[in-house]
């Protein structure tokens, strides 16, 4: 048999004529889920079945989040331990504690779960940044910078960001019991400045992650970012942050992603305006406490607007204040906040409070999915390849099972195309055409779609 | 080949009691007729209330024997420091059914109760 040899030039006409012209880059999606109770296992499990599904691809990211269990379990270090057992060596990979989470199999408040994606026409970097309750300011800057920096030289147009800031942590004090009304009104005067004091030096207290956003997307201002803040099964007391193959607090993670993939992003929340409202007249602790409501003590005042007894601060406050979260209006966007703790005549919210007109609002199953439907179809084409999609703790702990009637409103109109939802303590969005939002009972989905 | 009560038992005592907040679990119909995985440790926290609790749980079934067959889903009671959550399995008198701490994140539990449901469905519609 003769040989002929072929020319570079002449070899692409002849694979072009076999393929035909400019064949598709392979994207493969794989999602994996374990449910194993030890934390070896689990990780070990959760990245076979994840791996499997790429089919001897590698991976070019893999996001892992896992809820809080194992913490008793082995620890997270050993849930690490086991993913990279079966990981490439170098994957990069971020990921933390969630409340629960949502993927094409189901709805979970006990497990891990991880996304990989591998696609030959993406860039990836993943960063962090550090002491995000000490200086936000400068996490942001530290994460935000190496991600500018490594996907500079980049060749994709579309720039996308997943961001993960650690969530509140609510300081212990020894004798005390962690509670969401605190009726002492010594203690209550005195928990502001005990606050600062452990945000700043026990890096215990809120999560500044507002700050984060808002510093983050200044310096990566064409990029498209969705995230949410870490959290534990919503007792707000310990969350942590995984990066590559260690465990860290008091982080906030990226990742970042350059390709050819479009980014999309959307937010709702159903949520309804009352009508009733309220001029926070007093604030402290950047915002987050409402001392004063129409100058006069802010619980009792509270209590008038919204016609509750004094029982109703139990608790069992929770279970209503998530029906009745409290917003305010910037450039034309509604800020949601939940009322998260009450002390002495003071009520500490989830987030803070930048505008002293606030309003009363109301949430329901219902408003909340009719939400979901505009929002998916605002955003969804069938060139959506991945969803992404991070919602409140409270939406989780107040719809309860009824969270699986998302779950198949999602599967039926995203059909196979795998989606990830993480419930979190803390929504945030951005993008160049939107302001960075950082939000409470919010529903935020971002796809990436090919051409 | 575990037999279908030996698999509904895994998923009692593997999913769900392991949990931190579910105090027992159980899959029964009235009189408690069915498979209760209860320790002896609940029973020692609840010895002063548990015929009542008994009592009332086992008049609840008579409800949702009745209204089950039209689409009955779930039913709660508190009662003193506890909740008593009945996911019932469609269209039967019988019911996943879990004890928690009245201030227990109900939401949390329910999405794994509705999980554990799901799995004892598929147990008992096997063939």
């Amino acid at each position: 048999m003769q040989e002929q040899k072929v020319s570079g030039s002449e070899f692409d006409t002849l694979k072009n004529a076999v393929l035909g012209s400019n064949p598709k880059p392979e994207l493969k999606v794989a999602m994996g889920l374990s449910r194993q109770w030890s934390a070896r296992k689990a990780g070990r499990e959760v990245a076979i079945k994840t791996m499997e599904k790429l089919r001897g691809k590698k991976p070019n990211f893999v996001l892992l989040f896992s809820t809080i269990h194992y913490e008793k379990h082995g620890g997270f270090q050993e849930l690490l331990n086991g993913v990279w057992e079966i990981l490439p060596k170098g994957t990069p990979l971020i990921g933390s504690t969630v409340a629960g989470f949502m993927n094409n199999q189901g709805c979970f408040t006990r497990g891990v779960t991880a996304l990989a994606v591998s696609y030959p026409n993406m860039d990836i970097s993943v960063s962090y940044g550090r002491n995000t309750r000490r200086n936000p300011r400068r996490a942001a800057k530290e994460l935000a910078t190496k991600i500018r920096k490594d996907l500079a030289k980049s060749r994709y147009p579309n720039r996308f960001l997943y961001i993960i800031p650690s969530g509140i942590t609510t300081p212990q004090i020894p004798g005390f019991e962690a509670q969401s009304v605190i009726r002492s009104r010594f203690i209550a005067k005195i928990m502001p400045f005990f606050l600062k004091f452990s945000t700043y030096f026990l890096q215990k207290g809120p999560g500044r992650e507002r700050i984060i956003l808002e510093n983050v997307s200044n310096i990566l201002k064409d990029f498209t970012i969705i995230g949410g803040a870490s959290i534990d099964d919503n007792i707000g007391i310990r969350n942590y942050q995984f990066f590559m193959d260690k465990v860290y607090t008091n982080y906030v993670l990226g990742l970042g992603i350059s390709s050819d993939m479009v980014p999309a992003i959307s937010t709702s929340h159903g949520l309804k305006e009352t009508g009733k409202k309220f001029s926070a007249t007093k604030l402290s602790l950047d915002n987050l406490i409402i001392e004063e409501i129409n100058n006069k003590p802010a619980i009792s005042e509270l209590l008038k607007i919204l016609g509750w007894p004094e029982y109703f601060l139990d608790e069992r406050v929770h279970r209503r204040t998530f029906f009745v979260p409290v917003g305010y209006k910037k450039a034309g966007c509604l800020y949601t906040s939940v009322m998260a703790f009450f002390m002495g005549d003071s009520i500490m919210c989830s987030h803070e409070i930048r505008d002293k007109n606030v309003h009363l609002l109301s949430f329901s199953g219902k408003s909340l999915t009719d939400s979901i439907d505009k929002n998916l179809s605002a955003i969804h084409s069938k060139n959506s390849q991945l969803v992404f999609i991070v919602s409140c703790i409270a939406i989780l702990e107040t719809l309860g099972s009824s969270n699986y009637n998302i779950q198949e409103k999602l599967r039926n109109v995203l059909g196979d195309t795998p989606f990830l939802l993480t419930y979190i303590a803390g929504e945030q969005s951005y993008s160049p055409n939107q302001d960075p939002l950082h939000l409470a009972e919010a529903f935020t989905i971002a796809t990436l779609n090919l051409r | 080949m575990l037999s279908k009560e030996e698999q509904i038992m895994k998923v009692l005592s593997e999913d769900l009691q392991p949990l931190e907040d579910i105090r027992a679990c159980m899959v029964v119909r009235k009189n408690l007729e069915g498979i209760v995985p209860l320790s002896e440790d609940f029973k020692a926290e609840v010895m002063d209330i548990w015929s009542i609790l008994e009592k009332t749980m086992d008049e609840l079934f008579d409800v949702i024997a009745h209204f089950s067959q039209f689409g009955l889903d779930k039913v709660y009671f508190e009662l003193g420091r506890y909740d008593v959550m009945f996911f019932i399995l469609p269209g039967t008198d019988t019911a996943l059914v879990a004890i928690v701490p009245a201030l227990a994140n109900r939401g949390l539990l329910e999405v794994e109760l509705e999980n554990a449901r799901r799995k004892i469905m598929g147990i008992i519609e096997s063939l």
